[in-house]
């Protein structure tokens, strides 16, 4: 009955159709009219006296500033740049826009990336068009990772563009085209505020992504026109589509009678609000799961349930009879165990463009992961008994408890072996900020390939602390901005930005202007090994001379040793550097000490490297001072 | 016998610099106890290239394999040290 309900409130069941299915369901005439009856102001509430616009004259600027009212966007994340102007103008008479600034228009998009991750939001961010190509990074990032963010830039007058002039190009949005979903120049001030609320609509529906406008200056600051503001709840697609019933109960069958079921998931359960339904059906069902995907930790990574990232092949369960891929994608699944023993599975998402990628699929669930997972957890109770339900579960959640709890074991002994050891391990950090940190605190990361270390010691996902980050894109140079915008979203929340030396050189110090400027209260954690150690070891293992010759040709970053510290001091940040594994602690509670007092607080962590040619030190010097011939 | 094999055969890759397959580094494993333990678990998360290509004091050999566990591989102490000791026999420094 929920379901016929839902269907007829989304009006996409009529009165007929609803009093015929609630007859097929064996409820009585009466008793359907009855729910029917007490339905009906809630259905006609929907619709009745709504307004769907409003006009209102003014320039470009303020024109888009009224629409962008109308989104429930408070924060604009911007950068500096005259073509902003406009914008700026119309925001003074509107407080409740605030702008939240940066220098560097990458760390725009990464402050609105990581705000619209944490908030559900569709973020807003606007820069000079000339800064666009610093900002494309983090652009792809956003694309990668399907974050619904609305991009502007200004643009050239209109009477003056397509001349290769002044800051322009002839074709300046080819360039975003791999990078966005759509991109559009509103040359016409009357429908600036349509094209904004398109580019609202196409951002936010998934998968989402990132859209682009050019604002041209007339545009923007002369012309002026009277038109249609379009009020909230006019512009948004909605995305709770419940996928085909038939293939529902197709996979609920499959799912009891398979043997060995196996999960993977990824980021989508996340961005579409499934957490609570994977994890219910997978404990219903005593499932093993996987996930794949690295912006965010989706399952409880301590649950007994949960296996980590999913490889190409696996070690358990052996004998897989039925996969289910839920939200996330794989680039290894053709070489895959489930593509070589022909498993059969199931996909689910709304990412159809990828969904299923490299493997066979017996079937897809196409619509939102949170409402495929409630269909399927109310399929599944409705195909077999509640004893038979808990039979399956009973045996296979011991079974793979047993196997998960010998591997945490192994790894807690691990940690325990190299505790004391110098420079810190990174397992270590993990657990020390594991047993220090707030129970609902937020990890921003931006690690390589030592980032199990850390964050396997650390309890995150649904229902323990969230972590968000790394990028899928792993375009360095996003975490610190994020972390930003994710302590807008979530000021209540402790906010942790972790990130390695070599992640913290692509740009990042920088973003420790926006972050003293706008007063956020973070913890920012450098894992300093002075080193790029994950493409070093990917060099050596597939390369030959490097290897063979112990030459650490681009990777060792340990001179200049760079002390972070003192680059936050100059931002007026307070830090430290961490040497020793037994000052690690109180340092860090200094820096949580710190953010409650509304300061951000930056650890320079000494970590050890790993892996092939850790701790060489060495590089090919090249001096500049050594090549002249005067004291020049 | 298996050993003068795998020393040919990486001569043999060396001059002929050609990608192997993934299954041409496991074979290249000499016998020994652990070989099947590493041939099963390491493999489950990347080819052997880095490991009959490496050479390494029995310290070094321990910190890399307890290294990928802490990295999430799916390995119980016991193997763990097992295949430690076996890659600390296959590929000591200097052979």
């Amino acid at each position: 009955m929920r379901a016929l309900v839902r269907d007829y409130l989304d009006l996409g069941l009529s009165r007929r159709g609803f009093l015929k299915a609630m007859a097929a369901a064996g409820f009585t005439l009466t008793a359907a009219e009855s729910v029917l009856k007490n339905l009906a102001p809630v259905a006609h509430a929907e619709t009745a006296g709504k307004e769907y616009w409003k006009e209102f004259e003014g320039n470009g600027g303020e024109l888009l500033a009224e629409q962008l009212l109308q989104t429930g966007n408070e924060y604009l994340f911007v950068g500096n740049g005259s073509g902003l102007g406009a914008l700026c103008d119309a925001v003074i008479d509107r407080p409740k826009l605030k702008l939240v600034l940066s220098t560097h228009e990458a760390h725009v998009v990464a402050m609105a990336s990581g705000y619209a991750l944490a908030s559900g939001k569709t973020a807003f961010c606007m820069y000079s068009r000339v800064g666009a190509a610093h900002s494309t990074g983090n652009i792809y990032n956003a694309m990668k990772d399907r974050i619904p963010l609305v991009i502007a830039v200004d643009r050239a007058d209109t009477t003056e563009d397509g001349r290769d002039g002044h800051e322009d190009l002839e074709d300046m949005l080819e360039p975003m085209k791999q990078y966005t979903k759509w991109r559009w120049i509103p040359k016409e001030v009357a429908r600036v505020p349509e094209w904004t609320a398109k580019a609202f609509k196409v951002a936010s529906t998934m998968p989402s992504g990132p859209t682009y406008m050019m604002f041209p200056r007339d545009v923007m600051f002369e012309q002026k026109a009277k038109t249609k503001i379009f009020l909230p709840g006019t512009f948004d697609v909605p995305m709770n589509v419940r996928p085909n019933a038939k293939t529902v109960e197709k996979t609920a069958k499959m799912l009891v009678e398979a043997k060995t079921p196996l999960f993977n998931i990824g980021p989508e359960v996340y961005q579409g609000g499934g957490q609570k339904e994977i994890v219910e059906l997978v404990e219903l069902l005593g499932i093993p799961i996987f996930e794949r995907g690295q912006l965010c930790q989706v399952f409880p990574n301590q649950h007994p349930l949960y296996l980590g990232q999913m490889r190409g092949q696996i070690r358990y369960p052996q004998n897989v009879d039925f996969f289910m891929n839920i939200g996330a994608r794989w680039d290894e699944a053709n070489e895959s165990f489930v593509a070589q023993k022909k498993i059969p599975a199931v996909v689910a998402g709304v990412d159809v463009r990828h969904l299923g990628d490299g493997i066979a699929i017996e079937d897809a669930l196409v619509g939102s992961v949170k409402e495929s997972l409630r269909d399927l957890i109310d399929a599944v109770k409705a195909v077999a008994t509640k004893d038979r339900i808990e039979k399956i579960r009973q045996s296979r959640f011991e079974e793979t408890k047993k196997f998960t709890e010998r591997l945490r074991a192994g790894r807690e002994a691990n940690a325990k072996k190299i505790w004391d050891n110098k420079p810190i391990e990174w397992d270590r950090v993990g657990k020390e900020i594991e047993a220090i940190a707030d129970k609902d605190a937020i990890f921003v990361e931006e690690f390589g390939s030592q980032r199990n270390k850390c964050m396997d010691h650390i309890s995150i996902g649904y229902g323990a602390k969230t972590q968000l980050g790394r990028t899928t894109g792993e375009c360095l140079g996003w975490g610190l901005p994020a972390a930003i915008g994710v302590k807008l979203a979530k000021p209540d929340h402790q906010v942790w930005a972790l990130q390695g030396d070599g992640g913290m050189l692509f740009n990042q110090t920088e973003a420790l202007w926006p972050m003293r400027r706008h007063e956020a209260p973070i913890i920012t954690v450098i894992f300093n090994n002075r080193s790029y150690n994950e493409t070093r070891n990917r060099m050596w293992t597939r390369g030959k001379n490097q290897r063979e010759k112990k030459l650490d040709m681009i990777s060792h970053l340990g001179n200049p040793d760079v002390n972070f510290a003192k680059i936050a001091d100059a931002y007026d940040i307070k830090g430290e550097v961490v040497a020793e594994p037994k000052d690690l602690k109180p340092a860090l509670q200094r820096a949580i000490n710190a953010t409650r007092d509304g300061k951000p607080y930056l650890l320079d962590v000494l970590v050890t490297q790993a892996g092939q040619g850790a701790n060489m030190n060495w590089y090919p010097k090249v001096s500049i001072a050594e090549m002249r011939s005067k004291k020049a | 016998m298996q050993r003068v094999l795998a020393t040919m055969f990486f001569i043999a890759a060396a001059l002929f610099p050609i990608a192997l397959a993934a299954d041409q580094w496991t074979d290249m494993l000499p016998a020994g106890d652990g070989q099947q333990e590493t041939k099963e678990l390491c493999s489950n998360c990347h080819n052997l290239q880095k490991i009959v290509q490496s050479r390494k004091t029995p310290q070094e050999w321990e910190r890399s394999v307890n290294d990928m566990l802490a990295r999430g591989a799916q390995i119980f102490p016991d193997e763990a040290e097992k295949i430690a000791k076996y890659l600390s026999a296959s590929f000591p420094p200097g052979k």
